[in-house]
């Protein structure tokens, strides 16, 4: 073991989408981005729709998330997520789509608080869907949490 | 002679068809259960352990949120989740009786308690009335494919009924999927969580819980950020209805389970009968047969 590793926990309703010990993770919260190395201190954090990043073995992956709660307990980090899924896996044309019924739905439900609620979610992820695919389509890896 | 044969031959068709058509369900109940089954086991690490971080958001902060605060019980909710549909053996009969064991449960430790009921599935709620409880609201059973939104209308119910104080605790009513042949009624205290609660489940459960989210000895200090605020006012009721939604695939794989099983036994009971009857009208036959050549060789017997 060259450096220093935690496991890393990425849990969705339908799956556990990734299980490793990894070198650290970049979320992205509510409060803007965080990073999380071994010996990190407990933590409970929200997490909203974005780009997580995962170093693992000198490498980075990339992935796309939506919201749900981080938990560092010390030994482990594990992120419950509603979706979540590899950068190059996202379906652009797919969450454009979803942008376009998201805002159909906001304009017609505009009295109904949770429809709207609900559309705004849903635009939110497809957004943050879209822009990382479009980070990802070129040069790849190469593309870091730094350069937004 | 010849009209017991003809009974015998009726059978034989009426029971043919019934084996068709249990031989069907069984193929359909099958192939649902696969996707059920799948579906519940998946959310199992997932609402496990959101379990775990609500067990730690309760010790710290309890204070913080209405869904983690134990008061004094003067109404309780239970939800019972059963099928719609019968012919799954002895799934939603089990269930029943959880039921009547939960609620003189509660009423033992709370007497002035009142108590509400809601159903999900045709059964419970015909059951319900039945036993002359009163049904507060009956769903539909979510046997296909429960997608996360359909549980809002009933998780509306139950967490804005608690948090505006009609209900003072929630208590769910599910069989917990096993096995394709073992489903276990289990009764889960959604509201209020607590520690207790938490030890509760873990008895229920047993060891297919600890194995994903085995609690840690140790109780961290955990810093919670933005705020404990935040955290726990935009989490907390998101974890309950994970908690609801295992429920509702809990009871879909078990049901599905059940019903392939029930209609397995009765296929087989069918083919045995089957068996014996075909058996029966050959030598029914055989003898009416029988009969026949010997009044055939008796009357040449006497012409000649």
């Amino acid at each position: 073991m060259a450096a220093k590793q935690i496991q890393f926990k990425i849990v969705t309703p339908e799956k556990i989408l990734y299980d490793a010990m990894v070198e650290g993770v970049s979320f992205p919260t509510v409060e803007g981005e965080i990073t999380v190395l071994p010996h990190h201190i407990p933590i409970l954090s929200a997490v909203k729709p974005g780009e997580l990043k995962i170093k693992i073995n000198g490498k980075e992956e990339f992935f796309h998330v939506t919201s749900g709660v981080l938990e560092v307990d010390g030994e482990s980090i594990t992120l419950l997520t509603d979706a979540a899924e590899r950068a190059n896996e996202v379906n652009e044309k797919r969450a454009q789509e979803a942008v376009e019924r998201a805002q159909a739905i906001m304009s017609e439900k505009r009295h109904d608080e949770e429809g709207y609620i609900e559309a705004v979610a849903e635009m939110e992820r497809a957004l943050s869907r879209i822009r990382i695919a479009k980070k990802h389509r070129h040069g790849g890896s190469r593309a870091s949490l730094n350069d937004e | 002679m010849a009209n017991s044969v003809k009974d015998i031959k009726r059978k034989i068709k009426s029971i043919r068809s019934t084996r068709q058509i249990t031989k069907a369900m069984e193929l359909v109940a099958t192939s649902k259960m696969k996707k059920a089954v799948e579906g519940a086991v998946n959310l199992r690490s997932y609402g496990y352990l959101a379990m775990n971080i609500l067990l730690k958001l309760s010790k710290k902060h309890q204070h913080l949120h209405a869904y983690l605060q134990p008061r004094e019980v003067k109404n309780v909710l239970v939800v019972l989740f059963t099928t719609d549909k019968g012919l799954c053996g002895g799934l939603n009969t089990n269930l029943f009786k959880k039921l009547t064991q939960t609620v003189s449960k509660v009423q033992q430790e709370n007497p002035t308690a009142k108590l509400h009921f809601v159903a999900s599935g045709r059964k419970g709620a015909e059951f319900m009335h039945r036993s002359g409880k009163e049904v507060k609201m009956a769903f539909p059973a979510y046997s296909n494919h429960p997608k996360f939104s359909d549980i809002f209308p009933m998780s509306k119910v139950a967490l804005k009924g608690f948090e505006k104080g009609d209900y003072d605790k929630v208590i769910v009513i599910y069989p917990d999927f096993v096995s394709t042949l073992t489903q276990k009624p289990v009764t889960k205290t959604l509201l209020p969580f607590s520690p207790d609660v938490f030890s509760e489940m873990m008895q229920e459960l047993g060891s297919k819980f600890t194995k994903i989210a085995a609690p840690s000895e140790k109780d961290a200090d955990y810093k919670l950020e933005p705020s404990p605020e935040y955290i726990v006012t935009n989490i907390v009721p998101q974890l309950v209805e994970v908690q609801l939604f295992q429920a509702v695939l809990e009871s879909t794989a078990s049901e599905h389970s059940a019903r392939m099983v029930a209609m397995q036994n009765a296929t087989k009971a069918a083919n045995d009968l089957l068996g014996d009857l075909v058996l029966t009208y050959n030598q029914a036959r055989q003898a009416s047969i029988t009969a026949e050549i010997a009044e055939i060789a008796a009357s040449t017997a006497v012409l000649s």
